[in-house]
Formats: structure tokens, sequence, C-alpha cells
């Protein structure tokens, strides 16, 4: 299917306008883009589920209104199933799990779906799924990454009674807009394996929304069936606009391919910048630094100058909070470490984060760089109020410097003066790396640095790491498995996990 | 029809409703100056400038002390320096639990009795002290709204990633949040409480107007638009306009015999609804942002 998608604002300022959107219709379509370039918006307003009196839409040049009395919106909305990003846009807060996985076609009774829902939980014991099924999305708040299962799940369940009813055609359209955003990559592989499964059965057509180019590695590897049916596409910005261009798999997996494992330690030195004792309680939690999940082998985390060190934890575990934690941000229960020979624990007052440690010895770049960003600053104002003592000039040169490591000569003295609001999702994210990289802090800690990013952008973004690495220490904490467990090599990969034998 | 493109344009209410208030006050002061006879023309100039100038001076008082106040609350909690920033948090609980009228009346009512003590105070002496004292009682909406600002960026990451880089507090509030991303709020904030002092000032120049001692009366106060209105000749020229239930014809004579009070009426109407529009326009531009 192609369409012409022209998105404006109320005000007739344009969102989104794109010539040659297209999926193929009975594969399963991957598209990739830089986050904030529109693929969400595009897909919702394909499906028919924008109000039409919020924006001003135009599909195929029809106004929105008639777009969405055509039959085949009404078809793909009665057999199809569009799983959002953002769960609370459709999870009821009034309604219990079990509840919401009943609603509307989906009260018919599926024989396989109780499996498939467990599936998604593995390794959960049943008292848990039990639990989970009987609460509601709010008061007790299940995990983000325990709502995008659920979320998922509907679609799963939609699928299935199709299946069962044998009733697909190729108007059986599910869109799946990052799915797996908050899922660590063991629930992230049962998810997507159980979503090949059904639509290796029902040849349905599926829009699949990632920035997870990892799932490339993975069909190559593991799903070589779903080769031919399979779809890359990606969604850039260009100065000309919007355009759809098919993905070339090959260049990723050609990339991984090209640099050895541990490539990024490998000028690691013995200098101590930072460790971390692995016993900690955040928030009421106890948990423990390990080497080895299985074994539950605690271990102090070292993170010398020139190292990189990677640690990973399932979705909600507290891996931010624990980042936080060790820049004095929030108050844990419990915490021991040594920044600089310094040792600091829970008692430790913010004065002293706030006098020695914060833009000296520590800094760190956070994941959501629209929240970290002053999106009314101009591009350079992101960076003026942390070098001083420089003129304007001395200022202004050691800016682009800085921005020519991520960006183009052209890129850079595009963006230079313009309102950060108003750059890609992909340009604010490197914007918000190169900000900390401008901290003389010794000690980085780096929260999903590559978030958001197009496929360009992770490799410019793994040059800078690696050429900062020559001067500091990164604590890195990521849901790129794939890329950074290669790239930091197996004995510097820490695992964040709960406590519960202590 | 270009100077209906520069001048009503639509595109931007806010400018739009200026725009419109200009130019209705425009027509106002020419029709007076045509027919109000010369000392009450002179006095709703006077009026008019002063109801202005206190709503202004008020306005951007309550924005400076609402700025204060809320940097001040919130750095005195992020020192953990409790007791300051209980007492701030009293005292401005306290000053709203005053109904704003009260406030301003009791402030009126000092301000009278300094008036009546023969200290010879300037009529500029007199418009700052009375904005002051109404400044007083409605700057809480505007700490109240830097308050919603800082939190709303304490919920995300903002504060903690400017921070853990090295950015002073003060640096982050101040210039960061207040200055750089409060700027159209302040604007909406500061039209709305102008609206308010413009309305509050009005109400209780008109209430006190009934209660002065024997040794102030209306001439010892500057005229606003308030108390020009409480002047017998005003209340006469606002009850002629009952005169047209029995004479229809009479209206035709109202803006010509009845200007002083009819226009100080029809200034404060006017103003007020072109405030609540401009306003208006200013929170929607800035939801819609």
């Amino acid at each position: 299917m192609n369409f012409n998608v022209s998105i404006w604002t109320k005000d007739n300022f344009p969102i989104v306008e794109i010539k040659d959107f297209y999926f193929e219709e009975g594969k399963i379509n991957f598209l990739f883009g830089e986050s904030g370039i529109g693929k969400s918006l595009i897909s919702k307003a394909i499906y028919g589920i924008l109000n039409p009196f919020d924006l001003n839409i135009y599909i195929n040049n029809k106004s929105y209104f008639q777009y969405l009395n055509t039959a085949y919106v009404s078809e793909i909305r009665k057999n199809g199933f569009f799983v959002f990003q953002e769960t609370s846009t459709h999870l009821n807060p009034t309604l219990k799990i079990s509840e919401q996985l009943e609603e509307g076609d989906l009260s018919e009774f599926s024989s396989q779906f109780l499996d498939d829902f467990k599936y998604l939980f593995y390794g959960k014991k049943e008292e848990f799924i039990s639990f989970l099924s009987h609460s509601y999305p709010k008061p007790h708040r299940p995990s983000g990454g325990e709502k995008q299962r659920i979320l998922a799940s509907m679609a799963i369940k939609k699928m299935q009674l199709l299946i069962e009813k044998n009733s697909y055609s190729n108007l059986n359209l599910f869109v799946f807009d990052e799915p797996s955003g908050n899922l660590d990559d063991k629930y992230r592989d049962l998810l997507f394996d159980l979503i090949v499964k059904k639509y290796l059965k029902g040849n349905f057509t599926i829009l699949f929304i990632t920035h997870d180019y990892s799932l490339i590695g993975k069909i190559y590897s593991q799903y070589e069936n779903l080769l031919t049916r399979a779809k890359f596409l990606e969604l850039r910005k260009e100065e000309s606009g919007l355009s759809l261009v098919e993905f070339n798999s090959r260049n990723y997996l050609d990339w991984l391919k090209s640099f050895p494992e541990g490539y990024l330690n490998q000028n690691k030195t013995d200098f101590e910048l930072l460790k971390i004792y692995p016993d900690l309680q955040i928030f009421g939690r106890k948990l423990s630094i390990v080497k080895d999940k299985e074994k539950f082998e605690k271990k102090d985390l070292t993170i010398n100058k020139g190292q990189i060190v990677y640690l990973k934890a399932e979705s909600g575990m507290g891996k931010t909070s624990l980042a936080k934690a060790i820049c004095g941000l929030i108050k844990p229960d419990k915490i021991k470490a040594r920044i600089w020979g310094t040792t600091i624990d829970e008692n430790t007052k913010f004065e002293f984060y706030r006098d020695r440690l914060w833009g000296k010895k520590i800094a760190m770049c956070f994941q959501h760089s629209d929240e970290a960003l002053n999106l009314n600053d101009l591009t350079y104002q992101a960076f003026e109020p942390f070098i001083k003592n420089k003129t304007y000039l001395e200022k202004t040169d050691l800016i682009e410097k800085n921005l020519f490591k991520a960006f183009d000569y052209e890129t850079t003295k595009i963006i230079f003066k313009r309102k950060i609001k108003h750059l890609s999702g992909g340009q604010k994210q490197k914007i918000n790396l190169l900000r900390s990289f401008l901290s003389p802090a010794e000690i980085i800690i780096l929260d999903e640095p590559i978030s958001g990013m197009d496929f360009e952008s992770v490799k410019k973004t793994f040059d800078i790491i690696k050429n900062e690495l020559q001067n500091r220490g990164i604590l890195l904490i990521s849901h790129n498995e794939e890329i950074f467990s290669k790239a930091v090599g197996s004995e510097n990969i820490f695992y964040l996990v709960e406590n519960e034998q202590d | 029809m270009r100077v209906k493109r520069i001048f009503f344009s639509k595109s931007d209410p806010a400018k739009f409703w200026f725009r419109i208030m200009i130019v209705g006050l425009l027509l106002i002061y020419l029709w007076n100056a045509a027919f109000l006879y010369e000392s009450g023309f002179k006095r709703w100039q006077a009026a008019l400038f002063n109801s202005i100038f206190v709503s202004f001076v008020a306005s951007l008082l309550s924005i400076f002390l609402g700025w204060f106040f809320s940097y001040y609350k919130y750095i005195n909690e992020y020192l953990d320096k409790v007791v300051v920033s209980k007492t701030i948090i009293f005292f401005i609980d306290a000053i709203k639990s005053i109904p704003q009228v009260i406030g301003a009346l009791t402030g009126y009512a000092i301000l009278t009795n300094l008036t009546a003590r023969d200290y010879n105070l300037s009529s500029f002496v007199l418009l700052i002290l009375l904005s002051f004292i109404l400044g007083l009682f409605l700057f809480v909406e505007a700490y109240d709204m830097f308050n919603e600002r800082i939190a709303y960026y304490k919920d995300k990451d903002f504060i903690s990633a400017l921070r853990v880089l090295g950015m002073k507090e003060s640096s982050i509030i101040n210039k960061e949040i207040f200055y750089k991303n409060s700027r159209p709020y302040v604007i909406q904030k500061f039209a709305s409480i102008f609206g308010e002092v413009f309305f509050l000032q009005a109400s209780v120049d008109y209430i006190i107007s009934v209660g002065l001692t024997l040794k102030t009366n209306l001439v010892s106060l500057p005229p606003t638009l308030g108390n020009l209105l409480a002047r017998i000749d005003s209340k006469q020229d606002i009850f002629a306009i009952g005169m047209i239930f029995s004479n229809l014809s009479y209206i035709f004579e109202l803006p010509f015999k009845h200007l002083q009070g009819l226009s100080a009426a029809l200034t404060l109407v006017f103003v007020l609804i072109c405030v609540y529009k401009i306003a208006n326009a200013l929170t929607e531009k800035l939801e819609n942002k």
C-alpha cells in the first residue's frame, strides 16, 4: 500500500509530509528511523486513530474525515490491532488486566491465549501471573516492561483468534510501535518469537516500528525462513523533506562484524576511577551487582581510566536509579562506592556531591534528551554555560569543534543556531551526549546513549565513545545489548539483580 | 484594506485584542475630547492613566514577588533549611487566606489614614503605595505559577541533568527554568493579574468612596476610574441610563450629556474585556505551543 500523508497543525504548521510512505501487504515490515521523525504519527494516521479535530490531516489527497469513512480504514481497524508505544494510551486504569484482555472482539475464547500470555512472562511463577491479571494498570502499576507485554499480548490474542477462525486477509494490519522499548533482551526475544510464530501462521501484514537494529541480527541468525518475508525500511529526514527508503540490513551486520569483541576497552588502564560495592538498597529494594547471574556471584564494579563497563538488568530493576544514586541525585537506603579514592555512602551529604563531584569528577548523560535539554535553547546555548573563562569567539569555536564530532560541516552550520526543539530526536540525543563529554569529569554515566538514533547516528556515537574513552571511564546502561555486549566485552559486563538471598 | 490587515488580522488573537484595546481607547479619547467638558475630560484622562499605571506596577510587582518567593522557598528546601522554607509557606498561606478585597480595603484604610494625617504625600507616591497594596495580595498567583514551573521540571530529568554537569542551582531555576522556559507563562500571568488589579482597584475605589473620613475626600486621593465613577456627577450619569426606559429617544442624548460617568464605566468594562481576551489568547497560544 502506498500513502501520501500530510499532517499539519490547526494553525497550518506542517508536522509531517511524506509522498511515498508504504509497507508491503502480507509481509513483516520493520520501520527504522530516528525518534521524533514521525514514524508513530504516520502509522497512527494511516490506521485511522488520530483525532481529526486536533490536526489537519490529508491522506492520499483525501481529508481525514473522508479517509476515516473508507472501507480500508474500517477493515484494518476491525481485523487488526495497534500496539501503542505508550501503553497508558490504551490500558484502562479502571479495568483489571484480565478484563482488559477481553475488551471488544477479544472477549471470544481462545484456547491458546493463556499459554501465549504465560510465554511472554516466562520464568515468572503462576502466582505472579494470577496476581498480575487481577491487578489494575494503576495503582498497582505493573512495570513499563510488564505493561508492554500485556498490550502486545492483546494483539497476539487478536492474531490467534483470526487464526482459529481461519479468517485472515491482506487487511489484517498489525502495528507494533516500539513494542520492546522497555524490555530486556530475554523478554524482547520471547515477544518477537511469539509475533513471528503468529505471523507465519496467519500471513498477516505487520508494521514493526523499532530502533532496535539487533533484530536484524536475530532474524539472520534464528529466523532465516523470515528473510524473504521481512522488509527493512528506514524513514529519513533530509533537507528536501521526509522519505522512506529500503534499509540495507547487510550494512548493520557488516558493521557489527567490523570490530572485535571488547573493542571499546582496548586502552583500559589500571587507574581506578570508580568502584561500586555490590550490596545496595534503593527505594526499599535490595539489589546486588553480580558478574554471573546464574551463580549469583557478587562482585565489586570497578571502572578504570580508559574502561567502559556495561551494567545490564531487567527493565524496571533500577539501573537509572543506581546511576542517580551514585551521582548523589537521589538518596539511596544503602550504597557504598569509591569515587576518585573518596568513599561515599548513603550518609554522604549532597554538599559533597555539589562541591566536589558534579561536573568536576562525575557527569551523567540522561536517557531522554527531551527532558535533559532545554528545548528552547539554540543548539550552541546547550553547551555555553559549561564553558568557563573563554571569550565568545573561543566558546563558539569550541562548541563547533564539539559538534563536528557528531555532525558534518553542513549540518553543524545549520543546527548551530537552531532551536533544540526543532531538531530530530537523534540530533537531540547526540547533543545530549556531546554536552556530557564537554564536562571535564572523568567518570561519565551514559544512560541509553543510542536510544532513538538511526543507524548512521549509532555509528557516529560509537566512534565518539571510543574517542572519549582515552581520558575517561564510562558506566553504560543500555537496552541495545547486541552492539554493546560485543563492543564492551564479556569481562566488562555486570548485572544488577534483585537480592532475594540476604 | 491595508489598515484592516495590519490592525485587525486575527492570526494572533493576543495582538488582535491588544490593537482593539488601543483603537477603542483612542476612540473614547476622541469622543471625550469632542464632547466632554474640559475638567471632566482631564479627570477622565488622569483616571485612565492612573488606573493603568497602578495595574501595571502592581502586576510587575506581583511577578517580581512571585518569582522571588518561589525561588527563595525552593532554594531553602534544597539546602534543607526547613525553618525558613516553612516560614515562607506559612507567610504565603496567611496572605492566601485573606480575601483580596478585604486585603485591599485594609491597605486603603491605612492609606486613607496617612492622607488624613496631612503627610502631604504626592500623587505619585500614593499611586505607588496603592500598587504595592494591591500587588501584595495578588502576587500569590504568580508565586503559584512559578512553583508549578519548578514542579514541572522537577518531575523530569531536566534539573538533575544540569545539576550533575555542574550548573549552579540558582542558574538552573532563574535562568534555565524561569527566564528561558517560563516567559509565555509570565506574560500570560502578567496579563491576567493586570485585569484583576484593574477590576479590584475600581471596586475598592468605588466602595471606599462612601466611607472616607471627614478629613479625607475623593480629591485627596489620585483620580482612578473607580473613584471617578463614585463622584456624584458620574453616579447621576449612570442613573440617567434608567431614563431611557421611560423615554427611549433619550438614548441619543446619553453620549453627549452624561459622558463622564458613561465613559468611565465604558473604559472600565472595555479594558477588562480586552485584557481578559488577551490573557485567554496568550494561554491558548501557550497550550498549542
